[in-house]
């Protein structure tokens, strides 16, 4: 009986192939525009993650210059005769042309266990490296396998790929550092968490601060409006893609409330109905799923390397510039297109299990049904509303900026029907003439849609 | 022996603006196999009302249906939606065939849902009705008359206990009507099964076996 019911309602694409696709499009640019969105934070967010873990920087305390950028290589000689266990690092970007590479140089004789590349230490996923080719000229460069390598000069260090080393990031020898930079003094020194006991306090005059750990979150913090700014558009255009797929539902119910009716009084019971119309909604999604993941992976591997650009230009983060496929991504996509058709064909199925067997055909009685649901609109509008001023009264900040706009337009769209309906009772009383009269209740009866329309 | 169909003081009242309008008051009937029952009334005398009341797909205000020992009245949708898959063909005024589906999907779509198609029995149907070619072609592409004739195929192919029929030949011209009543009689005949019709035309009323109008809410034999 199912599948009767399900190839007769089904039937009604085959005859209303546009409608077909705009569901389809509708939903897989929603799902494309939000997962890409998502696949571009996700890349980000990791990198900042494993840039900050890089040589256990997440890890080790740090001594910093309190003004400058380096660190005179006398002060570090003279902390290590005083018995600090400190390391130097040498860190900069090293240019050429367009590209741009992070340069960490390491002191692995000096370098506390946390910071030494496991590559060196014969732990990493890769071949180890030789160490007396790291230590001497012109060394070698461990790289991050996303990192462009026409960025070294050929008769420049010899380059070695791990995993252990983000993309966009290199790691070598200090020495081999110093002269790929041109600076010879370190940027900061890592404190080794073994120190020697009943050391004296940090002398003042060496002009150090001591920092705690990096961690991801501190370029997180950096990056999170840009990072936010990015979800509230794919949000956004997540919205529009559903109240595409919701006037394609809507429409396509509505021309099917006859077959309804007919099914059901040929026998077929509304739970029968309602699963038929419920796996249908499941193929499409099934579909624009698919499609929509496709799009927004090429979407988001196409806009990657602008982002990355912007991220270093305006925050300094190392972002590589390319995508890699994550399953999880990929799942929580395809969850958020079943989530969204359900709510785009919620109303319509609500609609219709309510509808008396007999009334689904006579558009006066939909009306009348959609009428008392713009009551619970009225309700849903006027709540969302005094929530975006309570959230302008109380709280602060962008998150509470979106919330208030995202009050402010769905209430407004929500309250939209009920005041097209008193303005067309107000017009109504002055109507005069059986057309004007026809085009007022026919405009009458396209309330639902109509709102729908001017919402989008 | 038990009635086949058995409507006990049925009562139906609309809420009109104008206040309630009560169209059924205290309408009895019953119907055995093999009969055939002409409905006749004015228009807006509660003809239609009766029949969907009859057919489960309307709920009475008082009273009590009793089809094939069944009371209706409790039943739950699923149960009631069973009751016409399995014990009634319906013939609508408004036809009320799927747009989607040809003729063919059509005439076969009940019988299909209770498991009981026939093609051999379909296409029967189809070369009586004067519907044979037309099997693939879709309703947008017949006449009423056609329309109409379809929607009459779908209810005799599922062979059911109860046809009820809402002006079947109303779209007919009086030659096609009275072959398809015809055909409505015999096989009703045939298998044994109750037909209850409303009709405007005395003509075509007189040819069943017996005749019920209604009439400011009250059912009355003959006339």
């Amino acid at each position: 009986m199912l599948y009767l019911a399900v190839s007769s309602l089904f039937s009604h694409w085959r005859r209303h192939l546009g409608q077909a696709l705009t569901l389809v499009a509708g939903l897989a640019l929603a799902t494309a525009l939000w997962s890409g969105i998502q696949a571009i934070n996700a890349e980000a967010r990791s990198a900042y993650d494993q840039a900050a873990a890089t040589l256990g920087q997440d890890t080790l305390d740090r001594l910093v210059p309190a003004y400058g950028d380096t660190i005179p290589r006398q002060t570090y000689v003279d902390l290590r005769r005083m018995g600090y266990a400190v390391s130097p690092v040498i860190t900069g970007i090293y240019r050429t042309g367009d590209l741009r590479v992070r340069v960490l140089g390491i002191d692995p004789l000096t370098a506390p266990d946390a910071a030494s590349a496991p590559v060196l230490i014969g732990e990493g996923s890769g071949p180890p490296v030789e160490l007396t080719a790291f230590f001497g000229s012109p060394g070698v460069l461990l790289v991050g396998s996303g990192t462009d390598l026409d960025a070294f000069p050929p008769d420049g260090p010899r380059v070695q790929i791990t995993g252990e080393v983000p993309a966009g990031a290199a790691v070598t020898d200090i020495g081999t550092a110093a002269r790929l930079l041109g600076q010879q003094d370190p940027s900061y020194l890592l404190i080794d968490p073994d120190q020697p006991a009943r050391l004296p306090v940090l002398p003042a005059e060496t002009g150090l601060i001591r920092e705690g750990p990096q961690s991801g979150a501190d370029v997180g913090r950096l990056t999170d409006s840009f990072h936010l700014n990015l979800t509230a558009f794919g949000l956004l255009a997540f919205a529009v893609g559903l109240f595409i797929v919701h006037g394609a539902i809507g429409l396509s119910v509505e021309q099917r409330r006859a077959t309804v009716r007919t099914l059901r009084s040929m026998g077929v019971p509304l739970r029968a109905v309602l699963a038929a119309f419920a796996l249908e909604i499941t193929a499409f999604a099934i579909v624009a799923g698919a499609v929509g993941l496709i799009l927004g992976y090429l979407i988001a591997g196409a806009l990657m390397p602008g982002v990355a650009s912007t991220l270093r230009g305006l925050y300094g983060a190392d972002v590589p510039g390319v995508l890699r496929f994550d399953p999880l991504w990929a799942l929580a996509g395809a969850a958020m297109t079943f989530a969204g058709a359900t709510v785009a064909a919620a109303q319509a199925f609500v609609k219709l299990a309510q509808m008396p067997l007999l009334a689904p055909a006579q558009p006066r009685a939909w009306a009348i049904a959609s009428v008392r649901g713009m009551r619970w609109q009225a309700i849903g509008a006027l709540t969302l509303g005094c929530g975006a001023v309570g959230i302008l009264i109380v709280a602060d900040g962008l998150l509470a900026g979106f919330g208030f706009l995202a009050g402010l337009l769905m209430g407004a769209a929500l309250l939209l029907p009920l005041v097209l309906l008193g303005l067309l009772r107000g017009v109504s009383a002055f109507a005069r003439g059986p057309q004007a009269e026809w085009i007022l209740a026919d405009t009458r009866q396209q309330i639902p849609s109509l709102s729908l329309a001017l919402m989008r | 022996m038990s009635h086949l169909l058995r409507l006990i003081e049925i009562e139906k009242t609309y809420t009109t603006a104008e206040g309630p309008l009560p169209v059924l008051r205290g309408v009895s009937l019953s119907l055995d196999r093999g009969d055939s029952v002409a409905l006749t009334g004015e228009s807006g005398s509660g003809k239609s009302t009766l029949m969907h009341i009859a057919a489960a797909l309307d709920h009475a205000d008082g009273g009590q249906v009793v089809l094939d020992g069944v009371s209706v009245g409790p039943l739950s949708d699923a149960s009631r939606a069973a009751l016409r898959r399995d014990k009634i063909g319906l013939v609508f005024q408004q036809f009320n065939l799927i747009p989607s589906l040809t003729v063919g999907q059509n005439i076969a779509f009940q019988a299909r849902l209770a498991q009981r198609h026939d093609p051999a029995f379909d296409m029967m149907l189809q070369d009586r009705l004067g519907l044979a070619g037309l099997a693939d072609r879709y309703p947008e592409q017949l006449s009423g008359g056609q329309q109409q004739r379809v929607a009459i195929a779908r209810a005799l192919a599922a062979r059911r206990a109860l046809i009820l029929a809402d002006e079947p030949t109303g779209n007919l011209d009086e030659d096609t009507g009275d072959a398809v009543l015809d055909l409505l009689l015999e096989l009703a005949s045939d298998t044994g099964a109750a037909l209850m019709m409303v009709t405007h035309s005395n003509r075509l009323a007189d040819r069943l076996n017996r005749r019920l109008h209604l009439s400011h809410g009250a059912l009355a034999e003959g006339q």
